[in-house]
């Protein structure tokens, strides 16, 4: 199985045969190891795991391993055994994880997130995967109230949890005191490029109607205009003033997707038929296996004291 | 295959010089074989090699039209050595043209072979370097796409279309016939000439045919004129008014400067007696007492409008009036004119005793003139009053008659109808005239030419009315097409050459005149030369002087000697009054005046005149019945009301337009129009004044009866708004107002004192164009809207985009009234481009299609235009023009229109070859969504630096002369450059009474105007210096 | 969007008086979020009613008339128009600055009506971008096909090139092109951020595998996740803020085209404020008409009351006179002004006053058109009854849109039909191509609106969700437990 696996992979693999297979092999090793005693080995390719998802964000950056992880993640088994297990380490050498779930998640979500439907089709999936298929991917708790899902959030937060989430259908207001969120900094991207797109709108007219200086080639020409100076400033408010919205909105729109890290269709939380209804008129809170106090027995302890109408436990592949 | 192969004559197939000469067999399929695709190739229309084929093809022929062949005659370029030809350089010829009996010097322009516009030329005393309205456009009849191309005959009804050679054959036949029996029932009928070649040829015709018989048809003519001349002093005499002599001017229903014979000349000399530059010089006085309103009549000082039939009386009265003066004495004509009645005129005392007065103060300079249309008796009058105003031999000049044997037309047609009725004619050679369209009603030059065995010969341009009747139509040349000459009025003699051989062949007069005279080579060239060689007797001497002669145009010492007159024939002249008489009569009176674009519908096809506005009128495609608005109101018309005029018991239908100033009770009619088959473009165009005009009254008529059509006709023009509002535009004031008040332009036309926010831009240095307009001396007569139209290759669009407002001539002739509606004062103001040195136009233009020259032009980048028109919206003056559709691609006339939106198909096809040859190679040709605008044709500045960096100096003032300015026949305009101290227009623009247009919007343009001075006579007291001073408060 | 939301449980109907409307009746008490929902959502489950097909079909005949007569126009040149000299612009700009003024409704709806914290804004607005994105839609036809040469429109963006040509960044035109286009941009994505949740509602409720899949794809794979909801709605006020400017901006930009030129009529300072003003009252009112229709088609009566549109016609009422007050100030200050040329147009041209030779302007009842459509009809929602009956606000606000048509026909046509010469004065009449391509708009905007409402959720509805009652934890507006059960029967006490 592994030979086919290791032709497929590579001929996907974009990135060259040789740094391709390498990592491969490990990761079918590591997929066959039980949970909690995965070699040494992996600690790597899982720090590699942020570079992945950065890889499909700005491909262009990214640098061999990330190229590297990308068939490995591809590799089911071993992408829903890692993070479970090796959390913690990663944990241990970011102390700043707690401040920063938002940037700490993508780790621990990622490797699904390349699984490829189109490129492996279930049916190809070989029967010594079915048992790994069955990891338990999150808890998911329904709540019919706010107020109970602020409740439930603010313990699930006091237990010190990191990979979890709230699903609401709406913007439900105090949930972000209740998960102990941080505020959002995407004000700043927006800022910066509002900016930029004033300082560039000014250059732009300033370099081609007032100057003659030429720009790899290109130079502007100081035309006689209505007989008024070339570099008037009055006349560039306006462009300037929306060129920078532009650029400010754009920002904005691309800045959330970034943060937010959508778009992304395949979070296991849709594995759930009831999940359905927390976009209409339920709310639901969500723990990730990925995360490193998830436990099956405790996790589901705690959240059950919080009085769900409704939790279940959320497999890999359920679906 | 084989047999197939044994059918076909074997063609001889081979691939190399050695398989040719070889005896090996040939393989017919060899090529289809061995060559890929050869076989696709032979069968495809386009291969690769057919493809190439064609490219070449396509580019030789593009080559091809470039190079129209050029006349096998040598001719001479005006202003170079002949080192002939350089690619791009234009060359100019000098040739001549005449109208109504006088002869204008022209300097044809010909870019590579292609005559493409026509200048004055200075040399040439009937021009002077300027061009009026009628020759300017006559480049564009060389190029009518109507013209005929091959001569015709009539088989049973039709005219088929027949060859050259085919018409000398038969003509010479004719002419075999007709020398055979001496020319009995031979007759030819021809235009008036002028042409020195055309009289000898005449008589060596009838020395050789002694019974045939020469007519003269014009329904525009001078005979009235002649026969005034004649009568007074009882010879053939030429008359020339000196205006640039005169001080005072008393023009009776004369258009001397618009529509008159010698209208160019006399503008030449009256312009400059208008334009004076400070306040203490002296300044020449026009009174005008006419019935329509003229171009004359709108630079008058003073105006009079009279019915046609009270001008007579007038004249009698105003000759009573100063015979009553002390100084004045009219001698045995006095008895003839003491009877004329003075009540008619006592609402215009002054118009007697202070005109009167003021003739008598100015004895020598104070020419009185009178219309051509009116009674030789009259005319006579006239004489005898510039006799004893002592104006003859200082305002009024005399000449040897141009051509001695000129009849009167009418009785001349009448006589040739009579005849051809009792059938004593058997063949009329009719050459250039169109009587069957402009002949008087009650000669039926129809049913005459139509006489049972007839043989009717017609040369002429186009196969028009009278050639439907013809057993020949043989198409005549252009006059740039063929050799002639022209003898000025003054005397003075130009050639005639031409620019390019007839482009479709084509014969002139001169030519079938010199085969009727027996001419062994009667081709023009030659028949021309014939006549120069007397001139130039000297053994030796023709080859030479012939060369000068065609070099400048004129030939050396020819012209400018006036003669004296011989002692006036008073007592002939007192009979004739006698006899004469105006017999008022009830109900409206018909002026029919020649039209200032079509004349007497010889330009009929001519799309420039055709949308060319009328002076006053501002009417385009049409012509109209002008009326008063007291008139309209009285019938109760308002314009477009279609009216049926009658006179006697022919009628015609014609819509009514309402002309402010015109006489009460009368209406204006134009000539030259409704002709049915002028051309595509003129067929059906206005209406057809035939049947009014009979050969008693071919000037005006009385008694005509009015009744409304009960329908309308949409007659477009191209100013809306007549009045200026009380905005400081056209601006003028009367002498004394000026000399009391220097500066008064600038004071109603503020110059903002205070700058803008911003450092100008600092124009002081380099050359600055810059052009003065003289309100005092444009006459509004066109010619430069024409000029500028033929040099910036200006499309035309037709009359159904004029109606909603497109019209694209960059230069218009803005025409306001000023004062009461019945009897105002016009004011004009040509306004093109004003070239701002802080245009709006350029602030706004998205893409800097337009921005400004370091010389301070205001530049259109035609190919950079996208078309968003905000240029035009935000222009004060509305000087640009939007292509809307593709004027030039497929309309030059009239878009057909679905409900009222342009099909894509045009009504006139799509634009005719001939018509591009005639553009401007120098000027890029719009396509639709373009804007353009005026450019002060930049397209002469660039050449003039040109030319004058080649020959190493610096520009000199006159260097570079604008299409506008140069046509210009009072020289009203001037350009230059402006930081040259020395140049005209440097020294006008300093002018007080130079003004800027709307210059308190603070676009400091750089073409100035001067306003107008009217020299008002101040015991006149009427509403023109009244009206000055209510404009000025 | 925090700000104290008390709980009412009585049921509320129209006929509660209008004068006691606080935040609080927006929604009927009784209304559950499924319910929400389900009546949203529904509507692009269900097949769509007769009158949607009724009003849907024309509307796509129009928009074909529309793109014919844009093939003529680009293939035959600009004179299929009625366009000429002196009126280089007449219909093409005026439809221009109409449809762009309709446009601003719908940003200042959702933005500025957003900052101000009006929740009743979340019954109307994602209606209201919709149109704004259609209608600069269509009003960005115009000046694109309007030059000569459409094809080389592409010179009014700054491309190097071997001549170092540089579009004239003085130029009014300029500014538009990067204000229209930049508001079309932000207006998309205003829009489409907002639809992301409630498209994810529409996937997750959907059966079908295609329905699921392309309301998915654009859903982003939004699951509600309230880590999500924090950047979004930071992004969302974001937005709003950078919105407001823009809005008030691009028609500010729009009246420079005029202000900044030389012409009578155009050459006001008041321009921008006084576009800004008549853009919100012409969207304004437009929303409101559109908003009757599909309320009534699709029995949105639960989610629009008739207290939304009172408060509509209220505010139409106050721009109404705000933009009366503007025609007032224009003829002030052509008087004060002492420019003859100015006065001449106001007094001849506008109120058509006959000139010196007795003529009038052809046009000058255009003028009254305006003035009585745009300041004389909205009076009537001084009365109570006006504001309370359907007919007379569709009436009204359809009349509202004539004279708002009209108001740009008379700056833009009237004023250049007769400046300062009078020889070159010259008159409009408008030609079969520019009434076709006039319609043409309104039928391609109504299909694309049609088209919206049909498919995609036409109100906000998460935050129609978020207003209503016991939408929020209770302990957020009073100090209570967090256990203890708030009222409404949305929460029902957990089950101990």
């Amino acid at each position: 199985m592994s030979e086919d696996d290791d032709k497929k992979l590579d001929d996907d693999s974009s990135s060259s045969e040789k740094g391709a297979s390498e990592p491969f092999r490990k990761k079918t090793i590591v997929g066959m190891a039980p949970v909690g005693q995965t070699p040494k080995e992996t600690k790597g390719t899982l720090m590699g795991m942020p570079a992945i998802d950065d890889a499909q964000v700005e491909a262009d950056k990214q640098e061999k391993p990330a190229a590297e992880e990308k068939p490995a993640a591809e590799e089911k088994p071993a992408a829903e055994e890692k993070p479970a297990a090796e959390e913690k380490p990663a944990a241990e050498e970011k102390p700043a994880a707690e401040e920063k779930p938002a940037a700490e998640k993508p780790p621990a979500e990622k490797p699904p997130a390349e699984k490829p439907p189109a490129e492996k089709p279930p049916a190809e999936k070989p029967p010594a995967e079915k048992p790994l298929a069955a990891r338990p991917a999150l808890y998911l708790a329904e709540f019919e109230t706010p107020d109970a899902i602020v409740h439930a959030a603010k313990r699930v937060r006091d237990a010190g949890y990191t990979k979890w989430d709230c699903h609401t259908p709406y913007a439900l207001h105090g949930l972000d005191d209740a998960m102990g969120l941080t505020p959002t900094k995407i004000g700043i991207i927006s800022f910066i490029f509002g900016l930029t797109g004033v300082l560039a709108a000014f250059l732009l007219m300033y370099a081609t109607n007032a100057t003659d200086t030429s720009v790899m080639g290109f130079a502007g020409y100081r035309a006689i205009i209505g007989g008024k100076p070339p570099g008037a400033f009055p006349s560039m408010v306006p462009i300037i003033f929306e060129f920078g919205i532009l650029l400010c909105g754009l920002s904005t729109l691309f800045g959330l997707c970034g943060l937010v890290k959508l778009p992304r269709h395949n979070h296991p939380v849709f594995s759930s038929e009831r999940f359905a209804r927390a976009t209409d008129d339920r709310y639901f809170i969500s723990i990730e296996a990925a995360d490193d106090r998830f436990d099956l027995e405790d996790t589901r302890a705690l959240l059950e004291s919080t009085d769900p109408s409704f939790l279940e436990l959320v497999e890999e592949d359920a679906a | 295959m084989n047999d197939h192969e044994k059918t076909l004559p074997e063609p001889r197939v081979w691939r190399s010089l050695d398989e040719l000469h070889s005896d090996g067999p040939r393989d017919m399929r060899t090529d289809h074989e061995k060559t890929p695709g050869a076989l696709l190739e032979t069968h495809s229309l386009l291969g690769r090699r057919g493809f190439i084929q064609y490219t070449g093809a396509t580019a030789a022929a593009l080559g091809m039209s470039a190079c129209i062949r050029r006349p096998v005659e040598q001719i001479m370029p005006y202003s170079r050595a002949p080192e002939y030809q350089v690619p791009g350089v234009p060359l100019h010829y000098a040739t001549a043209v005449s109208h109504r009996g006088d002869a204008i010097g022209v300097l044809a322009t010909q870019h590579d072979g292609r005559p493409t516009k026509l200048e004055g030329n200075p040399d040439h005393t009937g021009s002077r370097g300027a061009l009026g309205l009628l020759q300017q456009q006559a480049i564009w009849d060389l190029y009518d796409p109507d013209r005929a191309r091959v001569p015709a005959h009539r088989e049973g009804d039709s005219l088929l279309d027949s060859s050259f050679e085919a018409f000398d054959e038969a003509f010479g036949a004719l002419i075999a016939t007709h020398a055979a029996n001496a020319g009995r029932g031979l007759r030819v009928l021809t235009r008036g000439t002028t042409s020195p070649s055309f009289m000898r040829l005449r008589e060596a015709a009838k020395a050789r045919l002694p019974q045939l018989r020469f007519h003269t048809w014009d329904s525009v003519n001078e005979a009235n004129v002649l026969a005034g001349a004649h009568l007074a002093y009882g010879q053939q005499l030429g008359t020339v008014v000196d205006y640039g002599a005169s001080r005072v001017v008393l023009a009776i229903d004369s258009d001397f400067l618009g529509t008159e014979p010698g209208a160019l000349r006399a503008a030449r000399a009256f312009g400059p007696t208008r334009a004076i530059e400070r306040p203490d010089q002296e300044m020449s006085r026009l009174y005008v007492v006419e019935s329509t309103f003229s171009v004359t009549g709108g630079a008058a000082d003073h105006r009079l409008r009279l019915a046609p039939s009270q001008i007579e009386g007038y004249l009698r009265a105003l000759a009573r009036t100063l015979q009553s003066k002390g100084g004045f004495d009219l001698g045995a004509i006095a008895p003839a004119i003491i009877a004329a009645p003075l009540d008619a005129f006592s609402a215009h005392s002054a118009w007697l005793n202070t005109v009167a007065d003021d003739l008598l103060a100015h004895r020598g300079t104070a020419p009185v003139v009178l219309g051509s249309g009116h009674a030789p008796a009259l005319h006579a009058l006239v004489h005898a009053i510039n006799v004893a105003l002592g104006n003859v031999g200082r305002s009024v000049k005399y000449f040897a008659p141009v051509d001695a044997a000129a009849t009167d037309p009418v009785a001349d047609l009448k006589a040739l109808v009579a005849d051809i009725g009792s059938g004593a004619v058997q063949t009329v050679i009719v050459l250039g005239a169109n009587p069957v369209y402009d002949a008087p009603a009650d000669v039926d030059v129809r049913a005459a030419f139509g006489h049972e065995g007839l043989t009717l010969v017609h040369l002429s341009s186009h196969r028009e009315e009278t050639s439907e009747l013809a057993t020949w139509h043989v198409p005549e040349a252009h006059f740039l097409e063929t050799w002639g000459d022209h003898r000025a009025i003054d005397g003075t003699v130009s050639p005639q050459q031409p620019l390019v051989a007839p482009l479709w062949g084509g014969r002139a007069p001169i030519e079938l005149l010199a085969r009727l005279a027996g001419e062994a080579n009667w081709r023009s060239h030659y028949v021309v030369q014939q006549t120069f060689r007397s001139r130039f007797p000297a053994p030796g001497s023709f080859g030479r002087e012939w060369r000068r002669t065609l070099h400048r145009g004129v030939v050396a010492g020819t012209g400018g000697v006036p003669v004296q007159p011989p002692l006036i024939q008073a007592p002939a002249i007192a009979t004739a009054l006698a006899q004469a008489g105006e017999t008022a009569a009830e109900g409206i009176e018909l002026v029919f005046l020649p039209d200032s674009r079509l004349f007497d519908g010889r330009y009929a096809n001519n799309i420039w005149a055709l949308e060319l506005p009328d002076p006053m009128t501002k009417i385009v495609w049409d012509n109209a019945a002008l009326m008063s608005p007291a008139t309209a109101a009285r019938l109760s018309v308002r314009n477009n009301d279609v009216m049926r005029v009658s006179v006697g018991d022919a009628s015609i239908e014609i819509p009514a337009f309402v002309l402010p100033g015109h006489a009460d009770d009368t209406f204006t009619l134009h000539l030259g129009w409704g002709r049915p088959s002028a051309g595509r473009y003129g067929a059906g165009k206005g209406f057809d004044l035939r049947p009014l005009r009979s050969s008693a009254h071919m000037h005006h008529v009385a008694g005509a009866t009015v009744a409304k059509a009960g329908r309308t006709y949409n007659v477009v023009h191209t100013q809306e708004h007549g009045s200026m509002e009380g905005r400081p535009l056209a601006l003028d004031a009367t002498l004394e107002a000026w000399r009391a008040d220097p500066r008064f332009a600038q004071f109603r036309s503020v110059d903002p004192t205070e700058g803008p926010l911003w450092q100008r831009q600092d124009y002081s240095t380099g050359h600055q164009w810059g052009m003065t307009i003289d309100l005092g001396s444009c006459t509004g007569c066109n010619a430069c809207v024409i000029a500028c139209q033929a040099e910036n290759n200006i499309p035309v669009v037709g009359k159904a985009e004029v109606a909603r407002g497109r019209q694209m001539s960059w230069m218009r002739i803005d025409r306001y009234f000023v004062g009461d509606e019945n009897d105002p004062r016009v004011a004009l103001s040509p306004v093109a481009c004003q070239q701002c040195e802080e245009a709006p136009c350029e602030n706004v233009c998205p893409v800097t299609a337009t921005s400004h020259s370091p010389e301070g032009l205001n530049d259109m980048a035609y190919n950079r235009c996208v078309g968003t028109r905000y240029c035009a919206n935000n222009c004060p003056y509305k000087v640009r023009r939007f292509n809307y559709l593709s004027w030039h691609e497929y309309l030059d006339g009239d878009p057909e229109l679905i409900g009222d939106v342009p099909t894509l198909t045009p009504t006139y096809g799509n634009m005719p070859e001939t018509r591009k040859i005639q553009y401007n190679p120098n000027v890029t040709v719009r396509m639709h969504g373009m804007m353009e605008k005026c450019s002060y044709c930049v397209q002469r500045i660039e050449a003039a630096k040109i030319a004058t960096r080649r020959d190493d100096r610096d520009m000199r003032d006159g260097d570079i002369v604008t299409a506008c300015q140069q046509t210009c026949p009072t020289g009203a305009i001037s350009f230059g450059d402006l930081n040259d101290p020395r140049s005209n227009v440097a020294r006008k623009v300093r002018l007080d009474r130079g003004y800027h247009l709307l210059a308190e919007l603070g676009v400091h343009p750089r073409t100035t105007f001067l306003a107008r001075i009217r020299n008002a006579n101040p015991a006149m007291g009427t509403p023109a210096a009244a009206a000055s001073e209510e404009a000025e408060g | 969007m925090s700000d104290a939301l008390p709980i009412d449980t009585l049921p509320i109907d129209d006929s509660v008086p209008i004068e006691d409307i606080g935040e609080r009746h927006l929604m009927p008490a009784d209304m559950t979020i499924s319910e929400v929902t389900n009546l949203v959502a529904g509507v692009t489950e269900r097949p769509a009613p007769r009158g949607w097909w009724i009003l849907f079909i024309p509307a796509v005949m129009l928009a074909g008339l529309m793109f014919a007569c844009l093939g003529y126009l680009v293939s035959a040149g600009t004179g299929v128009w009625g366009n000429n000299a002196p009126v280089y612009w007449a219909w093409d700009i005026t439809n221009f600055v109409w449809w762009i003024g309709i446009g601003h409704a719908g940003t200042l709806i959702s933005a500025i009506l957003f900052l101000f914290r009006q929740k009743w804004r979340t019954s109307i607005n994602r209606f209201a971008e919709a149109m704004t994105v259609f209608a600069v839609l269509c009003a960005a036809i115009f000046p694109a096909l309007h030059t000569g040469r459409p094809w080389l429109d592409y010179y009014l963006f700054p491309i190097p090139n071997a001549m170092n040509v540089w579009p004239n960044f003085k130029s009014p035109l300029m500014w538009d092109v990067f204000a229209v286009n930049t508001y079309l941009t932000i207006s998309v994505v205003f829009w489409y951020v907002g639809l992301i949740p409630d498209l994810a509602t529409i996937r997750d409720r959907s059966t079908n595998l295609l329905r699921k899949r392309i309301y998915g794809f654009f859903a982003l794979g939004w699951r509600g996740s309230h880590r999500h909801w924090q950047h979004y709605e930071r992004a969302y006020l974001i937005f709003a803020a950078i919105s407001t400017p823009l809005v008030l901006s691009v028609h500010s930009v729009v009246s420079f085209d005029f202000a900044t030129s030389v012409i009578p009529g155009w050459h006001t300072t008041i321009f921008p404020p006084y576009f800004v003003t008549g853009a919100v009252f012409s969207g304004f009112a437009l929303v409101m008409t559109l908003m009757l229709i599909v309320r009534a088609v699709f029995g949105m009566h639960r989610v629009v009351t008739l207290k939304h549109l009172d408060l509509m016609t209220k505010f139409m009422l106050a721009t109404s006179m705000l933009v009366g007050y503007a025609y007032a100030m224009e003829f002030f200050v052509a008087w004060y002004s002492g420019n003859p040329y100015e006065w001449w147009h106001f007094y001849h041209t506008r109120i058509g006053l006959a000139d010196s030779t007795g003529q009038r302007s052809p046009y000058f009842w255009a003028w009254l058109a305006m003035v009585s459509c745009n300041v004389g009809v909205p009076q009537i929602f001084w009365f109570k009854f006006a504001r309370r009956s359907i007919p007379v606000m569709f009436v009204a606000t359809l009349l509202i849109n004539v004279g708002m048509w009209f108001e740009r026909f008379v700056i833009i046509v009237l004023s250049i039909h007769r400046d300062y010469l009078p020889s070159a004065w010259g008159i409009f009449h408008p030609t079969l191509v520019d009434m076709g391509l006039y319609l043409g708009t309104m039928g391609f905007f109504l299909t694309l609106f049609l088209l919206f409402v049909r498919w995609l959720p036409m109100f906000a509805i998460a935050e129609l969700k978020g207003i209503l009652p016991g939408a929020h934890p209770s302990h957020l507006h009073d100090h209570h437990e967090p256990h203890e059960a708030p009222a409404g029967e949305l929460s029902p006490a957990p089950a101990e």
